[in-house]
């Protein structure tokens, strides 16, 4: 089936991204998770140059 | 159109590309390999940095810049429509490349320039390897015009229609390698050169490494726009969709452009010679530039989530399920997104001015590089080549298993390569470091990473040559017929686009504000070398 016999059965005219935003939303709130982990878990644990 | 001319050309440019490749690879099996100490016979610092410095320059500056002059090729003639303007000038610009790609090795291969890929100095190579490097950069620029002269000469010929976005995302890559290579140009004419010739005695590393700075990190988009074009030009159509939006994605690669130059301090954070004024200048456009990517993930997650619903796909997730993930360029696409996000992580934390402190000069730098570059990147590369090179040679593609096979080992290469080193930087384990003694107590939590590191490698390695394997024997198959330029498939956009804004149009206006930007957090830092007094360094070792 090509792509004009595909679109006959779904309407991109029509079409919203929503997984697209919530994969999106939820790769950015892990990173920042990841970020805050690394900086308050990791980094200032290990405190100043001795 | 694809003529026998253009075929030729674009080959020529891949088959020096993939040779580059090929060694460049061993090389990294080879350092893999030295750095774990599993084999003590391969101990040798002269060796081990010898490679590292080949396998850097060669992946860094020759797979990159002979890959993207044939891709730019290609794109132009067969996007615009068009014939190449001044094929005299390409194949100048191509011996001239090749020309300084066999001098730079000379000395490389022979041990007298192993400064790595960055020749910071003092660390001094022999004059060979700087005049190659330059004649390599120099033949670049050919392309570079010959680029912007061809999306002049279409938009002059179609007034008010939009430069189709493949082309307005090649020009705009000839553009910004024009900006990035003046700062490493002026650093090896004015400064490398006469100092490896005996002409100076001494040279100021500050301004050799704020130049280089100006380089380093633009570089890193100049490798990555044609992997973005693959991905808005060739996925959304393999997916069996459309692109989302044309626009977004003109959008995006003005933002590149414009915002990827004057960052290069996020490179020196440490460094005495620059001011924490200016470095924190660059460390925050250094976050902006996380923009265009985020809008170009948008656009192309957005484009594959159409396909799949248009392939049955449903629910929040359905569609990635419906995705055709036996086609290469899909995989690619998918399999570089997952790599863009580790990768990206690393760069956000390098380029946070603190926490940089934590992994600075460790083995997460060459993890975060090598997920960015080694991975997302060059699997584009590679799915691109795979759809080329049918169309280039006239044969079609040895296997259609195959590809896959090594698009999905290359993927897992690089995630247990990359995720090792990154443990082991935050380990504490020092970067560009021949080997150490794992029989200390403070090593000891290494071990296991280290052995990671060379399943990673070996991985890597078996991945690479597949994927040469893959190219030569399908070179070697029976030619099929000429293949028209009408078979390089762009995606549609989902709205058609019959004008879009001037300045998503050309790139008049965007090299001015990139000039001011240059000149606000370039000016001065490079200024203050000729304003204050300052100390040169004889050269080290070599």
């Amino acid at each position: 089936m090509d792509i004009k016999n595909k679109e006959e059965s779904f309407d991109p005219s029509k079409f919203t991204p929503v997984g697209t935003w919530t994969l999106l939303c939820l790769i950015i709130a892990g990173m920042a998770v990841a970020w805050l982990f690394l900086y308050f878990g990791v980094f200032l644990p290990r405190g100043g140059v001795q | 159109m694809l003529t026998i001319e253009i075929r030729k050309l674009a080959l020529s440019h891949f088959a020096v590309a993939f040779g580059a490749f090929g060694l460049a690879a061993l090389m990294g099996f080879y350092q893999v390999l030295a750095r774990s100490d599993l084999i003590p016979a391969l101990q040798s610092p002269g060796v081990y940095f010898a490679s590292v410095s080949t396998h850097g320059v060669l992946m860094a500056y020759v797979l990159t810049t002979f890959f993207i002059m044939g891709f730019g090729y290609v794109t132009a003639v067969s996007s615009l429509k068009t014939p190449l303007w001044n094929p005299r000038w390409a194949w100048i610009g191509f011996w001239t490349s090749a020309v300084g790609t066999g001098l730079a090795a000379l000395p490389l291969l022979l041990g007298r320039a192993s400064v790595l890929y960055t020749f910071y100095p003092p660390v001094q190579a022999h004059a060979l390897f700087y005049i190659g490097a330059a004649l390599l950069v120099v033949g670049s620029w050919f392309w570079a015009v010959i680029m912007i002269v061809m999306h002049g000469q279409w938009k002059k010929a179609h007034p008010g229609e939009p430069v189709p976005l493949p082309m307005f995302a090649t020009t705009a890559n000839a553009i910004l390698w024009l900006w990035t290579s003046a700062g490493v140009a002026s650093e090896v004419v004015f400064q490398l050169i006469p100092w490896s010739m005996g002409l100076k005695d001494t040279v100021d590393p500050g301004l050799a490494r704020t130049l280089f700075a100006w380089t380093l990190h633009p570089i890193v988009y100049f490798w990555l726009i044609p992997a973005y074009i693959a991905l808005y030009s060739f996925v959304p159509k393999a997916a069996g969709g459309k692109l989302f939006s044309d626009e977004l994605g003109r959008v995006a690669f003005v933002m590149l452009l414009v915002l990827s130059l004057p960052i290069g301090f996020h490179h020196l954070y440490m460094d005495p010679q620059q001011g924490a004024g200016f470095k924190l200048s660059h460390g925050t456009l250094t976050f902006l530039v996380a923009v265009p990517t985020l809008l170009t993930a948008f656009t192309i997650t957005a484009s594959v989530e159409l396909a799949g619903r248009i392939n049955g796909g449903t629910g929040l997730f359905g569609w990635i399920g419906a995705l055709p993930w036996r086609n290469s360029m899909v995989l690619a696409g998918i399999l570089a997104a997952a790599m863009l996000v580790l990768g990206g992580f690393g760069g956000l934390v390098n380029a946070s001015y603190a926490m940089n402190a934590m992994v600075h000069n460790t083995a997460w730098v060459a993890g975060h590089f090598h997920l960015i570059f080694g991975g997302t990147t060059v699997i584009l590369y590679m799915a691109t080549t795979y759809y080329l090179w049918p169309r280039l040679t006239g044969k079609p593609l040895c296997s259609s298993t195959l590809p896959l096979i090594q698009l999905w080992s290359w993927f897992w290469g690089f995630v247990i390569l990359t995720t090792a080193w990154h443990i082991l930087g935050l380990l504490g384990q020092p970067r560009r470091i021949s080997t150490v003694t794992y029989h200390s107590p403070l090593t000891f939590a290494w071990d296991p990473y280290i052995l990671t590191m060379v399943v990673g490698g070996t991985v890597l390695m078996v991945s690479a040559g597949l994927f040469v394997y893959i190219l030569a024997k399908s070179y070697r198959q029976p030619e099929t017929g000429p293949i028209q330029a009408d078979e390089i498939e762009y995606a549609e956009p989902l709205e058609p686009v019959t004008r879009v804004h001037p300045l998503l149009n050309g790139f008049s206006v965007w090299n001015i504000a990139l000039a001011v930007l240059m000149l606000a957090n370039f000016g001065y830092p490079i200024a203050q070398f000729f304003l204050i007094k300052t100390f040169g360094s004889v050269a080290w070792g070599y």
